[in-house]
């Protein structure tokens, strides 16, 4: 049985309430939803709370859920939308009449923040503080989690030239901030 | 040109790649804590779904319990007028003749103030008077049920129009309900018959 076909029938399992499958998908789902969270927050607490909150709706919402091998995508959707939902509330309570969200300052020091990440991984988060999280989020979608365009035109709900435009010009960006040695 | 694009795509492409690649080498993992959080709040929120599940299903209980009592006083024969709760639901039977039967098509109930049609929508709760569509086929031995409430003591009298389907009036008729304080309702409740 491959992965997927586990992942499926857990994820089955884990509708009828059963603890021990709960227990397996998120075993098995946390460190790729955490990195993702990682890389969209850019900050080890903000994305430890996303990762968190991410798979308790996830698993309330389980029975929406119509395509079970789609499970990441639909979580990495997820916590996007959750992101994005707690920086409008953040923004609404700290300055009502902003239209700007706040986020982490890019100019935070993420040098020694966690443990394995390498100076590519710095670099890169520092990089994407300077996209929207819409942005953030296809970019990590296709380039880091590996959806097709197809695919991630589906968890998006946009169609897939829109996605192959819209990256383009996210990627083109991305590449020159990188080649100019993008600092803190 | 299409080609240069196709090719200038590509190498993006593969680079972008290549810097993920990377950082997914790496060994970034989800501290060690994550899950035994993420489950225990799980569980919390599967007790308090279940507890939710039962005080629901017991206050469903509770009402239709309530609902049935309330039908039974008016059904039970008895010389007085039926005797129903103040502020609880309360089922009235309307019953047809046979000849009835074939000449009505609608039913007009009006209420007296202070008598409330049973609704979750304010605005059907607030209403005077409502028509009723009457399918004899449907009300299975010529009966029409509709709820009502009362929000104080009193007897109260609800007209009834039977209305036949050019909107003429075919009869009108009256049912008289005494409503009493909660706990002091009569036991010798009477039918919600057309009187």
């Amino acid at each position: 049985m491959d992965k997927k076909d586990e992942l499926i029938i857990l994820i089955a399992k884990a509708r009828r309430g059963d603890e021990a499958a709960v227990a397996k998908v998120v075993e098995l789902g946390k460190d790729r939803l955490y990195r993702y969270c990682l890389m969209l927050t850019r900050r080890r607490e903000s994305a430890e709370d996303l990762c968190q909150e991410t798979f308790l709706r996830a698993l309330q919402k389980l029975n929406q859920l119509s395509e079970p091998g789609a499970f990441y995508g639909w979580l990495c959707q997820l916590a996007k939308n959750i992101y994005i939902d707690q920086l409008r509330l953040s923004s609404s309570k700290e300055t009502p009449t902003s239209a700007v969200v706040p986020e982490a300052p890019a100019r935070e020091p993420f040098v020694g923040e966690i443990t394995g990440e390498s100076d590519t991984g710095i670099l890169v988060r520092t990089i994407l503080s300077h996209f929207d999280p819409e942005d953030r989020h296809l970019l990590l979608l296709v380039d880091m989690e590996g959806h097709s365009y197809l695919e991630a035109s589906e968890i998006m709900k946009v169609s897939e030239n829109a996605v192959r435009s819209r990256l383009h010009r996210i990627r083109q960006e991305f590449l020159k901030r990188y080649k100019g040695g993008e600092t803190n | 040109m299409a080609s240069q694009d196709k090719a200038e795509h590509q190498k993006i492409e593969s680079e972008m790649k290549a810097i993920f690649a990377a950082v997914k080498a790496t060994s970034i993992t989800a501290p060690p804590f994550l899950q035994s959080r993420i489950l225990a709040h799980w569980r919390e929120g599967q007790t308090l779904r279940r507890r939710l599940v039962f005080w629901r299903a017991l206050s469903f209980a509770s009402l239709g319990a309530l609902v049935v009592m309330g039908s039974l006083h008016v059904l039970r024969p008895a010389e007085t007028s039926p005797t129903a709760s103040v502020n609880q639901y309360y089922v009235i039977h309307v019953d047809f003749s046979e000849k009835d039967q074939q000449t009505v098509s609608q039913a007009e109930v009006e209420l007296p103030p202070g008598v409330h049609f049973a609704s979750s929508k304010t605005e059907v709760r607030n209403l005077h008077s409502l028509r009723l569509p009457v399918r004899v086929a449907a009300v299975g031995r010529g009966k029409l049920p509709f709820v009502v409430s009362s929000d104080h003591e009193g007897r109260e009298s609800i007209l009834v129009r039977l209305i036949g389907p050019s909107n003429e009036v075919i009869r009108e008729q009256t049912i008289t309900v005494q409503f009493a304080k909660s706990g002091s309702v009569d036991d010798k409740a009477g039918r919600g018959e057309i009187l």
